[in-house]
């Protein structure tokens, strides 16, 4: 089974309008499909902007995990195939096959944990794929996904420029290599010479705990290995003490995704830094980024109400197809029959 | 078990709420750690992860651009392991569950959540429907009341006046009581019986027959086309009341009825369904005022093009269908040429109440008094049967009777349906009538006068008492703020008064002449609500002259029944003025029907 997350830069990226024209080409094949998310998606109009929404229309066969909530407001008639123990502000999660097609909102497993135990479950059901959708910027539990499509566009920014500076970013450390895991249990450790150095710190959350790291570190060390949160915070300071190094040198994180979490208008430029110097970086579990999708809608917030605005297309995505290192789409105007090619 | 808590204030300064909840939960013996507010999402994490807690419990005031900054912390708690064994709760004005799904956490609180609900949820006894919370069931206020009278005096009045109205109606019948019963056959039948539908044809007006053997329509009424009825049915399907509210600050505070009659069933269900979710208690299904005037009703599933949605079977079943088990339906029949068919239909068709008044439906309402009698009784019969009790409108003080003799004539409605077996509940209105206008029992404050008009009833007897029809009437003006208010303030006496039930105008009731917007029906609930939280469980003071006109009126209620009871039987004493002459009151007997009454 694949599991392809659908991530967004931010809200109104474009994410749901990827899902159903995917949902949509793949149709077509023999493929069984599932599909959830981790937030709240399909809603016919917007939560925050009262816009109108695209709805994902589902076909016979498809298997979904969404919240109890959600299956009573929809008029899909479907068959339980499991009742799980997961939570949501919307009831417990069920897994359940499509029988009549319809339109649903989908609100699945929302965090790391419960997103693990719904894969699980999924794979007992021998599905080809599991699409994940994602919900605003939320992508911490993506990391679970083989493959990853990133959303993003006008409502991020409307100044492209940052758009690109942002995407192309991401791309880049989406190109990194995956390093093997380490047997230990730690979550920041030195290795020198091929040995580990174990410390008791769990996560890189502030400058203290940057010094504490710095307290441990041995001279002439190879790798450093960051598996919790290595936040915005300590960005600056760590990249300028391991640019003072003269020799490559190799940092490990554990996915890219918590990089992303800590990655703002101040630290991006440090993550730049980070990225494009002799700094090897590596992640123990890295999901695939294979293709970008590109918006040009955003939400226009005037006279005390929102209306669609829309940036220029053609330029959106001719600078991001120049910054960035996969295929890009704007599906709303190619669809998806291209961007499918590559899921398989 | 103890649970460890975390209360983050994401807000610069709005952490009120979590220092509400905080308390609570401290106090119920679980620890909790309240953060600085505006502190940096890696401060926040780093202290988290320092105890193991069960729930962080998060605070933010939200707007555009806040969203991104609460995934972004949703998801640095959960790449930091904290979501592993802490439950991430969003509290904040407006959220919802969508959007607490929306934004990732485990559960969302908006402010109409209860205190008790937090720490509920929290103690993982959590109930996990709005619906089960608020789920009403129907009070009995009626059995509360022991229809016991005080006043000997009176009491012996109207046993005297009952009796001589039963004895004088026991051999007569009309037009009206055979089409009832005729319709009830063929109900009863399954609407097999096609004899008796013919039958009952045979005694209606030729518009009304012809109506109802489907040739054409008449008054801007149409049958309901079933894809209509369909299209009703997909829209209300599978929608639940998103929080819904309770009007009532504490248990005295009365039930809230309010009217549902634009003529379109269609329309007056969803202003239903919606009203429901503001708290509405009841209603009260007005049937058009033409109706009254002819003999025989209109049967099927129908609308109306004007005021008044035509209380048939059909109509009513489908207004209760998709009412909620907790919310009461009241059927109006207090007048004209159809009352008894129409109180068995609301029978039938399974209504709670019914509405009748002999009196004020002879006087006001245009129907004449011997046939109203005749009519009214077996209407009230047929309550007693159903089980139904019936509310009596005193709506003639709306033309000028003075409010004792309107009280006379409840009460003689009271003692009638008492004897037949019935529930009778006494409507006293808080109006500013024509009477009181003219004689200014209001021109200091309004309260005396309304206050005194219950007190006077009270010493009577004990009888459940429900003002309307609605109160403040006469007040209201077409703005809707001043519309609100006042019904507000007259609620605020209601509620003091602990009377049973009240029922209230929408804010452009007073002055509308078409269909009433759902905007104005949710001002008047609102205001409701607002002024029985603000009057809570205090007292209203009135002034020495309410004592006054309560003796007042307890003893011209005497005299006006005496004066009835010295007449041979109701109707003639409603056609010599004595509960409401033309002269000074403004009230007309009625001629609808008249001379239709025969013996058996």
């Amino acid at each position: 089974m694949q599991i392809i997350g659908i991530v967004g830069t931010a809200k109104n990226t474009g994410k749901t309008t990827a899902l159903t024209s995917i949902l949509d080409s793949l149709s077509k094949n023999e493929f069984s499909l599932g599909v959830t998310s981790i937030g709240y998606d399909g809603e016919d109009i917007d939560n925050l902007t009262f816009l109108p929404k695209p709805r994902i229309f589902l076909k016979e066969g498809v298997i979904i995990a969404s919240s109890s909530l959600t299956f009573e407001t929809s008029k899909i008639k479907y068959e339980i195939l499991y009742e799980t123990d997961i939570y949501t502000p919307l009831g417990k999660v069920i897994i359940a096959k499509v029988l009549e097609p319809g339109k649903i909102v989908l609100a699945g497993p929302n965090n790391i944990k419960d997103l693990k135990k719904i894969i699980a479950l999924f794979k007992t059901l021998n599905t080809d794929f599991l699409f994940v959708d994602g919900a605003m910027n939320r992508m911490a539990p993506m990391y679970l996904a083989d493959k990853v499509i990133f959303s993003t566009g006008a409502s991020r920014s409307t100044e492209i420029k940052n758009i690109v500076e942002e995407i192309s970013l991401i791309s880049l450390i989406f190109n990194k290599n995956i390093m093997p895991q380490y047997d230990i249990n730690s979550n920041c450790f030195f290795v020198k010479n091929g040995e580990l150095l174990e410390t008791e710190i769990k996560s890189l959350l502030t400058k203290d705990d940057l010094l504490k790291l710095f307290s441990y570190r041995p001279e002439n060390y190879e790798k450093v290995v960051i598996k919790n949160i290595f936040s915005s915070a300590v960005v600056k300071e760590f990249v300028q003490e391991i640019l003072k190094k003269k020799d490559t040198y190799e940092m490990v994180f554990l996915e890219p995704f918590r990089l992303l979490l800590s990655m703002n208008d101040i630290s991006i430029s440090e993550f730049r830094r980070m990225f494009t110097n002799n700094i090897n970086i590596s992640f123990i579990y890295k999901p695939s980024l294979i293709a970008i999708t590109v918006n040009s809608f955003y939400p226009k917030y005037e006279n005390f109400h929102f209306t669609a605005g829309y940036i220029d297309k053609y330029l959106l995505k001719k600078s991001v197809v120049e910054g960035v290192t996969v295929p890009v789409f704007d599906i709303f105007e190619e669809g998806s029959k291209d961007l499918v090619k590559l899921l398989s | 078990m103890a649970k460890n808590i975390l209360c983050v204030p994401l807000d610069p300064v709005h952490d009120v709420g979590l220092k509400i909840i905080r308390n609570a939960l401290l106090n119920k013996g679980h620890n909790v750690d309240l953060l600085m507010p505006d502190l940096p999402n890696e401060e926040i994490i780093n202290f988290a992860l320092k105890k193991k807690y069960d729930y962080i419990l998060v605070s933010r005031t939200l707007g555009y651009g806040v969203y991104e900054l609460l995934a972004k912390f949703i998801d640095l708690c959960d790449a930091a392991g904290i979501r592993d064994t802490a439950k991430l709760v969003i509290g904040g004005k407006p959220i919802t569950p969508q959007l607490a799904a929306e934004l990732g956490f485990d559960k969302g609180f908006s402010s109409s959540s209860s205190i008790e609900e937090i720490v509920s949820y929290i103690e993982g006894k959590e109930i996990t429907s709005d619906m089960n919370k608020y789920k009403k069931i129907k009070k009995d206020f009626i059995s509360e009341h022991s229809y016991q009278f005080f006043n000997k005096e009176i009491e012996q009045a109207l046993n005297i006046i009952a009796d001589k109205f039963l004895n004088w109606a026991k051999d007569k019948t009309s037009d009206g009581i055979l089409r009832a019963e005729l319709m009830r056959n063929y109900i009863t039948s399954g609407k097999k019986d096609s004899k008796a539908y013919e039958e009952y044809l045979k005694l209606c007006d030729e518009e009304i027959k012809v109506c109802n053997t489907g040739e054409r329509y008449i008054k801007g009424v149409r049958v309901i086309e079933e894809d209509e009825l369909l299209k009703l049915d997909n829209f209300l399907q599978n929608r639940i009341a998103y929080q819904p509210v309770k009007i009532q600050h504490s248990n005295t505070h009365p039930l809230i009825f309010k009217f549902l009659g634009s003529g379109c069933p269609i329309m007056d269900i969803v202003h239903g369904k919606i009203c429901e979710r503001w708290g509405v208690d009841g209603f009260l299904l007005i049937n058009p005022s033409w109706e009254a005037r002819y003999e025989g009703l209109l049967h099927n599933y129908l609308t109306h093009q004007n005021d008044g949605t035509i209380t048939s079977l059909e109509n009513i079943l489908l207004v209760k269908k998709y009412l909620l088990d907790g919310t009461y339906l009241t059927v109006r029949a207090h007048r004209g040429l159809n009352t008894p068919e129409t109180t068995m239909l609301a029978g039938e068709a399974g209504a709670d109440m019914t509405k009748i008044n002999l009196v004020y439906g002879s006087l006001g309402a245009g129907t004449d008094p011997e046939r109203l009698g005749v009519d009214g009784l077996q209407a009230i019969k047929y309550a007693a049967e159903y089980n139904m009790p019936f509310d009596i409108p005193g709506n003639d003080e709306l033309s000028g009777v003075p409010a004792y003799k309107t009280l006379a004539g409840l009460l003689i409605n009271v003692m009638i349906g008492l004897k037949v077996g019935a529930k009778p509940i006494p409507k006293p209105l808080f109006c500013y009538g024509p009477h009181i206008m003219i004689n200014g029992q209001m021109d200091k404050n309004y309260i005396d006068y309304n206050y005194a008009k219950i007190q006077a009833l009270r010493e009577i007897a004990d009888l459940p008492i429900w003002p309307g029809e609605p109160i403040a009437f006469m007040t209201q003006s077409e703005e809707r703020v001043q519309s609100a208010n006042a019904t507000s303030y007259h609620s605020a006496l209601a509620a003091f008064l602990g009377v049973d039930a009240i029922t209230i105008a929408s804010t452009d009731e007073a002055y509308s002449r078409g269909p009433i917007c759902v905007a104005s029906r949710i001002d008047s609930l609102r205001a409701v609500q607002d002024a029985f939280k603000f009057i809570g469980d205090t007292k209203i003071e009135p002034t020495k002259m309410c004592e006054v006109y309560k003796n007042e009126m307890i003893e011209n209620i005497y005299s006006v029944l005496s004066s009835v009871a010295r007449e041979d039987n109701l109707p003639q004493a409603i056609y010599k003025g004595i509960l409401g002459n033309k002269e000074e009151d403004g009230a007309y007997p009625g001629t609808f029907g008249k001379g239709t009454i025969r013996c058996k």
